[in-house]
């Protein structure tokens, strides 16, 4: 049992984050965030679009830099990091998916999903087990052996997320995962997101269908990049 | 709701006494609206002088379930049209917010944070009906929960969507 005296552990946190983008004028995607997500949390950010979840997503995977204010993946700072630093403790640690998927179209789908082994210097071949596992769990067994180029968007969408659970990361962040796929199949990558927190996996999730924020444990909720408390 | 044609519909299939019906309601539908004993026995009493449905010989029960009902053929002809027609589409709005909000408006409160209350406790429904329905043992269950969390998601998108145009609300409504 956790003493009460205990820290209680911490995945990503975000201290006090303002993230400005300046082009003809300054626009503050992020403004002055704090947020902690623990192992085994599945924590939604919630708001309408143009509100900063994108952008606080970025900033919590590391794809981006805090303009005022710091950002640590298990006690690190991302801005104390050099970008190779940066990547190896992404590929390492952390999950991503977007919502643009980049499946890499002359690939098959279970390689697609095994793709990071090629960034660690390792043959697919070894992640073939592993990312069929994966895709079954998804309901895409069936298709990995398919080109990736032929898959539908929703088909799509489920191979990114398999990608991304590849390296079974300690950190999942997820924008709209589910935004291609209809209600019963979002269901099913939502409750296999709540198992996967229920294991100890940290998982955010960006989101502006409040039907799968109802899956996570909490939500946060953006508007005009600031946190809303109610 | 169509207490009577639920029970219609339960005595199309056989006859039935009162504590059948009440068990047969119980099992799909309690969790939506309880239906009490005496309702069952008012609505067949209704049911019975309209003509939809006979006392006719059964096994009967006890005390008050003496009393066996079959449905007659006017009754399933009453089921059919109800079947056949689309029930209304009634805006399922949820009023006392939408006169809360309009009030709050009209009074100069701030409908905002009242919206994000609202909002938040909508929220911490929709996660409780979540891990009930993950819980859940029987398609049934999941497909009640389902029309709950939908309905939820549509007065959140309303809150939502009004959030944004509250100050053009505020001088509709003259506040």
């Amino acid at each position: 049992m956790t003493s009460a005296a205990e820290p209680r552990p911490v995945v990503v946190e975000a201290r006090c984050v303002t993230r400005v983008f300046v082009a003809d004028l300054a626009v503050t995607a992020v403004d002055r965030i704090s947020f902690t997500v623990a192992p085994g949390e599945f924590v939604a950010i919630e708001g309408p679009s143009g509100s900063g979840k994108s952008t606080l997503l970025h900033l919590l995977g590391g794809l981006d830099l805090a303009t005022t204010g710091s950002v640590r993946f298990e006690g690190q700072d991302y801005a104390a990091m050099d970008d190779d630093t940066r990547s190896a403790v992404r590929r390492g640690g952390i999950g991503l998916l977007l919502p643009v998927v980049d499946l890499v179209a002359s690939l098959t789908v279970w390689e697609n999903v095994a793709i990071t082994r090629l960034l660690g210097g390792q043959r697919l071949v070894g992640g073939r087990q592993r990312a069929r596992e994966l895709l079954d769990q998804l309901g895409l067994g069936h298709r990995a052996d398919l080109v990736a180029g032929r898959l539908s968007a929703g088909e799509a969408q489920r191979a990114a997320l398999a990608r991304a659970l590849f390296n079974r990361p300690r950190l999942l962040l997820l924008d709209e995962p589910t935004s291609s796929l209809d209600s019963v199949r979002a269901d099913e990558v939502l409750g296999l997101l709540r198992q996967l927190a229920d294991d100890g996996q940290a998982v955010v999730m960006a989101t502006h269908n409040a039907r799968a924020a109802a899956f996570a444990d909490r939500s946060a909720r953006l508007c005009d990049g600031r946190l809303v408390v109610p | 709701m169509s207490f009577q044609h639920a029970l219609l519909g339960f005595m199309e299939t056989s006859p039935r006494h009162g504590y059948d019906l009440k068990r047969a309601y119980d099992g799909l539908f309690s969790e939506m609206r309880p239906l009490r004993f005496s309702q069952i026995y008012a609505i067949l009493a209704r049911l019975q002088r309209d003509g939809l449905v006979e006392q006719v010989d059964g096994p009967g029960g006890l005390g008050p379930d003496r009393k066996t009902y079959a449905i007659t053929a006017e009754g399933v002809t009453d089921l059919e049209r109800w079947y056949d027609e689309p029930e209304a589409a009634q805006s399922p709005i949820d009023s006392t917010l939408f006169l809360k909000i309009t009030m709050a408006l009209l009074s100069g409160r701030p409908a905002d944070s009242i919206l994000e209350r609202q909002r938040a406790a909508h929220s911490a429904r929709m996660r409780e009906l979540t891990r009930a329905k993950a819980v859940a043992t029987t398609e049934h269950e999941r497909a009640l929960i389902d029309f709950a969390l939908f309905h939820l998601e549509a007065d959140l998108r309303w809150m939502d969507h009004t959030a944004q145009r509250l100050d053009e609300l505020r001088r509709d409504v003259g506040g």
